[in-house]
């Protein structure tokens, strides 16, 4: 300590200092304490050490034990549940009674909040792995990568201004990853959310120029809806191809996404859209009452996100409180149970594509009504993509989509800039993304949280292609 | 129009289609439906040009292009088999690996964004074929194109053998029939899958070989173009038999060069519409396919 003041053990704040050396050291000293942190409460609640070891040492490695700490301290302890036959306590995720092992029957509030906090754990771990496997990538290529994260969070995360633009890249990315985490539920693998999205844009742009009378509100209402039916009925193609004739629908919703993104460029760039002396290819600009304010100064952050955030309501209702969520997931589940039982299996699918759709023609006027104000041709940066990535990761979760695109939102928002401050190409982010899908798809058995589900969930495929 | 630029143009283009088909197909044959197609295309044409501009031979950049396709085909297999992992999404997984792996390592070892076009580098030499050359129309329709062209002629009647005449070819198909009776018969599903994806991948490596070194030597981001989905539909089309995939890869190279050609002619028809057309051809073949599916089960 000569000369040199340090308020805290070096360790403990290393990871936000600079100086490359030692920071690795903080974020293996962070990693060991999460380890050993989370290793003694699991132990003293629940008797299975090595997983929250492993947790702890993952998240911990990131900070992810200031995550992970109170979830367990507070929340848990709150989550007990009593037995009905003898009144013993048992942990919130236990299966049965600890002491005479009566199998629990309801599900309570309990298990509904840690399959929640589950999500939000899986979600994090996996980014974290992922920016952890892209740092290694990052070192392998001889650049900074501490440097290189610091720069995509700042610009991510750093400033009010920050913020804000990383709310408005997650905006489009709540709803194409909700639109694609309702069909992944009913096992129908929709990539064409992306389709959808274009469609959707170009109805939006299309109400927004041409009924210029109509006043600010109920015009923007109007687009939206247009939009809305747009992509739904553009989900409905591949929908009733898949409900009536059986194709299967994961080569043709891709097939189809190329489809839109041609017909909504011909539509601009020759067609009945077409604006003589536009330089690029794009529509009229919309009427200027229904152009979304701008509502942080320096952003494009608008009120689609507020939008979004209802939409997830409205479709976590829709999953766990109505009849089409209920069947949603049975048909999800086992298709032919499903029939079985009387659920209207087509219908079902025609439902929740059209659905899925919708979610994605919203996105898609989102961008039209508070970002471009006019429908360019090819605008998407594969929007419909980060959402299938979002909805995989949270396990078509809705919450689990919103954290999982606010954090892409950063990510993408992020790595705008980190090719404009440091010298790493902006393809790290596909990488990183890459990395997140392949950790999703190999499942990495992060279910630490709850014993039951581990033992119930075997390696089911998200959807079986039909061969 | 030139009908002879045409005809020699569709032989180039249903190059990599036939060859990606064919690894689409024994990927069919062993049960799994390939989506990493088009990734492994991609990162075998990364390579080729790569290993061919650094070992100073296009031929060595053909074989090392064959190897990574391989290497991101045991990848695959690796997720999907011993992982278990699901096919789809890893499948998407891998191609985002490849474009954005690419992409960036483009940036990293040349400092290049876009295209990569190495100084120097080779392209494939031009085959003349002997005999054949001086037929008139016919000679110059198949005559005077890249080794790998013909290579893929070639590999159509090597993987229908293979399938129906050798003993691991049945082995092959027997996991795709039906694996619990394959297993019971004392065949290796896993050994077969990881053949079949493996080979699948050095064959699509190959392709990507073919794009980057077999016209221009250079890479361009994303240049596979969806060539992988195009053979894939063109498997489901045939029902994933050699012959008739190698017709259908044919038929879409065909409508390729079509489009091309129509570009240029400058017709009434708006250019994205052709550029639409291989899509809607693919949705409605496997419309096609279902329908005549389920006529057979008699609906």
């Amino acid at each position: 300590m000569s000369g040199q003041h340090t308020p805290l053990p070096y360790w403990v704040i290393a990871p936000f200092l600079g100086g490359s050396g030692t920071l690795w050291w903080g974020v293996l000293a962070w990693g060991v304490i999460g380890a050993a942190l989370t290793a003694a409460l699991v132990h003293s609640r629940d008797r299975r050490w090595w997983g929250g070891a492993l947790a702890g040492l993952v998240t911990g490695g990131a900070g992810g034990v200031l995550l992970l700490a109170p979830l367990w301290f507070v929340l848990m302890p709150l989550l007990d549940r009593r037995c009905q036959r003898c009144g013993a306590l048992s942990v919130a995720t236990a299966a049965a009674c600890s002491r005479c092992g009566a199998e629990f029957t309801e599900r309570g509030w309990a298990e509904t909040l840690s399959g929640l906090a589950n999500n939000v754990a899986r979600v994090v771990i996996t980014l974290e792995l992922a920016l952890i496997a892209g740092g290694i990538v990052l070192e392998l290529s001889g650049k900074d990568a501490l440097n290189t994260y610091r720069v995509l969070f700042e610009w991510g995360l750093g400033t009010p201004r920050a913020r804000a633009n990383s709310l408005l890249a997650a905006t489009p990315l709540i709803l194409t990853g909700l639109g694609t985490a309702i069909a992944f539920r009913a096992g129908i693998f929709n990539v064409g959310v992306e389709g959808s999205l274009y469609m959707g844009a170009l109805a939006a742009a299309w109400v927004g120029f041409t009924f210029t009378d109509v006043p600010g509100l109920l015009l923007i209402a109007l687009a939206f809806a247009v939009a809305a039916v747009a992509g739904g009925l553009w989900g409905l193609v591949p929908g009733y191809l898949k409900a009536r004739l059986r194709v299967d629908e994961v080569v043709t919703t891709i097939m189809l996404n190329y489809v839109a993104i041609e017909f909504t460029s011909y539509m601009v760039q020759s067609g009945p859209f077409f604006v003589p002396g536009m330089a690029n290819a794009m529509s009229k600009t919309i009427a200027k009452q229904a152009q979304l304010p701008r509502l942080i100064k320096g952003s494009q952050f608008n009120a689609t996100f507020f939008l979004a955030l209802v939409c997830v309501v409205v479709v976590l209702l829709i999953m766990t409180r109505t009849r089409l969520g209920y069947e949603t997931r049975l048909i999800g589940d086992n298709p032919l149970f499903a029939r079985w039982s009387g659920v209207l299996v087509g219908a079902t699918i025609l439902q929740v594509m059209f659905l899925s759709g919708a979610l994605g023609g919203l996105a898609g006027a989102g961008q039209v009504l508070g970002v471009h104000y006019n429908f360019t041709a090819r605008f998407s940066r594969g929007f419909g993509f980060d959402g299938l990535t979002i909805a995989l990761l949270a396990r078509n979760s809705p919450v689990g989509v919103l954290i999982g695109a606010l954090l892409f939102g950063a990510l993408r928002s992020g790595g705008t800039t980190i090719e404009l401050f440091t010298d790493v190409p902006i393809d790290l982010v596909d990488v990183v993304q890459a990395l997140i899908i392949f950790f999703v798809a190999v499942d990495l058995n992060l279910d630490f949280l709850s014993r039951r589900r581990r033992a119930a969930q075997p390696q089911e495929p998200v959807a079986t292609p039909a061969a | 129009m030139d009908w002879v630029n045409l005809a020699a143009a569709t032989l180039r283009i249903s190059t990599p289609l036939l060859m990606v088909g064919m690894a689409g197909l024994l990927s069919y044959q062993v049960g799994l439906i390939n989506i990493a197609l088009e990734g492994m295309m991609l990162g075998g044409a990364f390579a080729g040009v790569v290993i061919g501009y650094e070992a100073g031979s296009t031929w060595l950049g053909v074989l090392g292009a064959t190897l990574i396709g391989a290497a991101l085909g045991a990848l695959f297999a690796l997720a999907v088999i011993t992982l278990r992992a699901n096919l789809i999404v890893s499948g998407l997984a891998l191609n985002f690996l490849a474009t954005g792996g690419t992409a960036y390592l483009m940036d990293i070892l040349y400092d290049q964004s876009g295209t990569l076009a190495p100084q120097g580098l080779q392209k494939l030499p031009v085959v003349q074929l002997p005999l054949i050359e001086d037929i008139p129309t016919l000679g110059r329709i198949v005559s005077g194109h890249s080794p790998l062209v013909y290579v893929s002629w070639v590999l159509v009647p090597l993987t229908a053998i293979f399938l129906y005449r050798t003993v691991v070819g049945g082995h092959i198909r027997a996991v795709g029939e039906h694996a619990e009776a394959a297993r019971t018969a004392g065949i290796s599903v896993r050994r077969m899958q990881y053949l079949a994806l493996i080979l699948g991948g050095a064959l699509c490596g190959l392709a990507g070989a073919h794009l980057s070194l077999g016209d221009l030597p250079l890479f361009r981001e994303k240049m596979t173009n969806d060539r992988g989905f195009i053979a894939l539909a063109a498997v489901y089309f045939a029902a994933a038999r050699p012959g008739w995939t190698a017709l259908a890869c044919l038929l879409f190279g065909f409508f390729e060069a079509l489009q091309f050609r129509l570009q240029l002619q400058k017709t009434s028809v708006p250019n994205e519409f052709l550029q639409m057309l291989p899509y809607v051809m693919v949705v409605l073949a496997l419309v096609v396919i279902s329908v005549r599916k389920e006529w057979r089960k008699g609906w």
